[in-house]
């Protein structure tokens, strides 16, 4: 109990509120003195005539201590004591007996059996009395205390416990979302793995079906190819005999059989073309790009003396800004700036061809233009003219397989750059094209697309 | 299977060696517009152009030829093979030995010239270039053998 007390000090310090204390006798002459005696102690005396009065009030209120005395009419001192003690509130409530001197100790000792605590000889000698009652007040003050006390315990107990409970409860929630999250952590886990699997399993599909397509690719520019150069051979022989029929009949023939022996070699030379370009066209698309760093105005110049034969019969005025340097396929930069160039060239509607080239560095790709003050090309035709095999004029007009634009659009494209043109018929046009300053990593062998259009 | 000949002169042989015949046919007919007297010879493939050279089979009289043209795509001994034999053999190697196919494989020319063969020739789509071909055997090794 001393560490009760101690954790709530005041308790102890404060000044108790005054306690009941019961004083039975017959005589009131008695209890007046009694209560003379009794009343410097500061408590609240209550007087009773008889035992039976005194059982009315402890009926009612608690006491500290009862005195009461031993020889009264009709209910004595024992006969009251024994019934205060039947009644449980009262089980532990402390009896003085007071008892007049000489009686025996048979008297004393029955008292005792009742329930005294204690005895005073009469004539009460108001020291003792007072002293020994002092005893009882303090020892029910120490009781209420320790009562008080103990409420507060248990109240304190009973937080205690609602907290405990309280934080069970929280442990348990807690508890239940810990394992909430687990399981949705759980159920996470499960769809991302899931997740994963499909991602793998589309990326699986998907490297799949760029197998299938680069196999199916290959198979294609592989037939395209031998079957290109199958079809030369039997070429070889019309355009070969024809010619030796004519030296054969070296003016011998008439005018008109000269005429359709010419349509034959004309015929045979076009397919040629035709196969040479297609040929060149396929061979791109089974080719991977083998960039070096090169010189874009030297290029411009190869392409120009591959085209010395067309420059000088249409009297074109070719003119080129200074160009960069960069990473390409050289041989396929050539092709590029040959087709551009030679087209712009030939598409003249009569004028004396003028063609500039030129360059800008942009920022992360250079831009390249082909210029011509040509025949131009009418808007609609601004995509298609990309597409193999299409022909805007006619062949007597203007010769040509329609390869060379698919040629140039591929081209560019393994280079992972875009081309495209600009122009209003009869004001001629710019065809632009960009080149990555980094191609690497961009390389790729063949692609399904035109080519697959053009078979 | 002479062609003009000249008086006193032995012809220029030359051993065609070829599976199609429309290109000996056109070879023939090119060869009557040399300078010079030329007899071709012509196998069919690489077998009979082996057995030629070695003088077995058929061709136990035959002569060592001037002058070697021979198609790389051919029937049983494909015209590498020929090409090679030839290069490795001492008595053979001397033959002038001309590659005449339609392949523009750059493969095919590297290979060629890597088994020592003397020229690679692409078969011309065109009369005027033939008559290039010629005047270029003509200049070239018909006048140094001769």
């Amino acid at each position: 109990m001393e560490p009760e007390t101690q954790t709530h000090p005041q308790a102890a310090e404060e000044k108790p509120a005054p306690v009941n204390i019961l004083m039975v006798d017959d005589e009131p002459a008695n209890l007046l003195a009694l209560e003379a005696v009794l009343e410097s102690l500061g408590q609240r005396l209550v007087r009773a005539g008889s035992g039976r009065e005194a059982l009315r009030h402890l009926m009612n209120e608690e006491f500290a201590v009862i005195l009461l005395d031993v020889a009264m009419p009709v209910m004595d001192g024992f006969e009251t004591a024994r019934l205060i003690r039947q009644r449980e509130k009262n089980r532990l409530t402390p009896i003085i007996f007071l008892t007049a001197v000489g009686r025996t100790e048979t008297e004393i000792f029955r008292g005792y059996k009742v329930g005294a605590v204690d005895y005073l000889l009469k004539p009460l000698v108001p020291e003792i009395l007072k002293s020994k009652v002092l005893v009882f007040i303090e020892l029910h003050n120490k009781t209420r205390q320790i009562q008080k006390l103990n409420v507060e315990l248990e109240r304190y107990v009973r937080e205690l416990e609602s907290a405990n409970l309280e934080l069970k409860k929280e442990n348990a929630v807690r508890r239940r979302a810990e394992q909430e999250l687990r399981h949705s952590d759980e159920k996470l886990r499960n769809l991302n793995s899931s997740l994963e699997q499909r991602v793998a399993e589309r990326s699986a599909l998907a490297e799949e079906r760029a197998r299938e397509l680069a196999r199916s690719n290959a198979e294609l520019q592989q037939f395209v190819h031998v079957s290109s150069h199958d079809l030369r051979e039997p070429l070889r022989m019309i355009t070969s005999f024809v010619q030796l029929l004519q030296r054969h009949f070296d003016h011998q023939l008439d005018p008109t059989s000269e005429e359709y022996l010419q349509y034959v070699v004309e015929g045979a030379r076009r397919i040629q073309r035709l196969i040479d370009d297609l040929l060149s066209y396929t061979r791109l698309g089974g080719r991977s790009l083998s960039p070096e760093t090169v010189q874009s105005g030297e290029i411009v110049q190869e392409a120009l003396s591959n085209l010395t034969l067309s420059i000088e019969e249409s009297g074109a005025q070719v003119t080129c800004e200074p160009l960069p340097e960069l990473e390409a396929d050289r041989t396929h930069l050539v092709l590029l700036f040959q087709n551009l160039i030679g087209n712009a060239i030939k598409f003249n509607g009569g004028k004396k061809p003028k063609v500039h080239i030129r360059a800008r560095a942009e920022m992360d790709q250079w831009l390249f233009s082909v210029e011509d003050n040509g025949i131009g090309i009418e808007p609609q035709y601004f995509e298609k003219i990309f597409v193999v095999f299409q022909r805007l004029h006619a062949r007597e007009e203007y010769p040509g397989t329609g390869i060379g634009l698919a040629l140039c659009k591929k081209i560019v494209e393994q280079h992972n750059g875009k081309i495209w043109v600009k122009s209003e018929p009869g004001k001629g046009s710019v065809f632009y094209f960009t080149i990555p300053k980094q191609i690497r990593g961009g390389q790729h062998v063949g692609q399904v697309g035109d080519e697959s259009k053009a078979v | 299977m002479s062609v003009k000949l000249e008086m006193s002169q032995r012809p220029f042989e030359i051993l065609q060696v070829e599976d199609n015949p429309a290109d000996i046919t056109i070879m023939k007919e090119i060869l009557k517009m040399a300078k010079f007297p030329v007899r071709l010879i012509a196998v069919r493939n690489g077998s009979e152009a082996l057995d030629y050279l070695y003088h077995e089979g058929k061709y136990q009289d035959s002569r060592e030829p001037d002058l070697i043209l021979l198609d790389l795509n051919l029937p049983k001994v494909d015209g590498r093979e020929v090409l090679a034999q030839i290069k490795q053999d001492r008595l053979l190697s001397h033959i002038p030995t001309l590659v005449m196919t339609s392949s523009k494989n750059e493969a095919d020319v590297l290979e060629a010239y890597k088994n020592n063969a003397n020229f690679y020739i692409v078969k011309p789509m065109d009369m005027d270039h033939y008559m290039v071909i010629v005047k270029y055997l003509e200049d070239f090794w018909i006048k140094k053998t001769k």
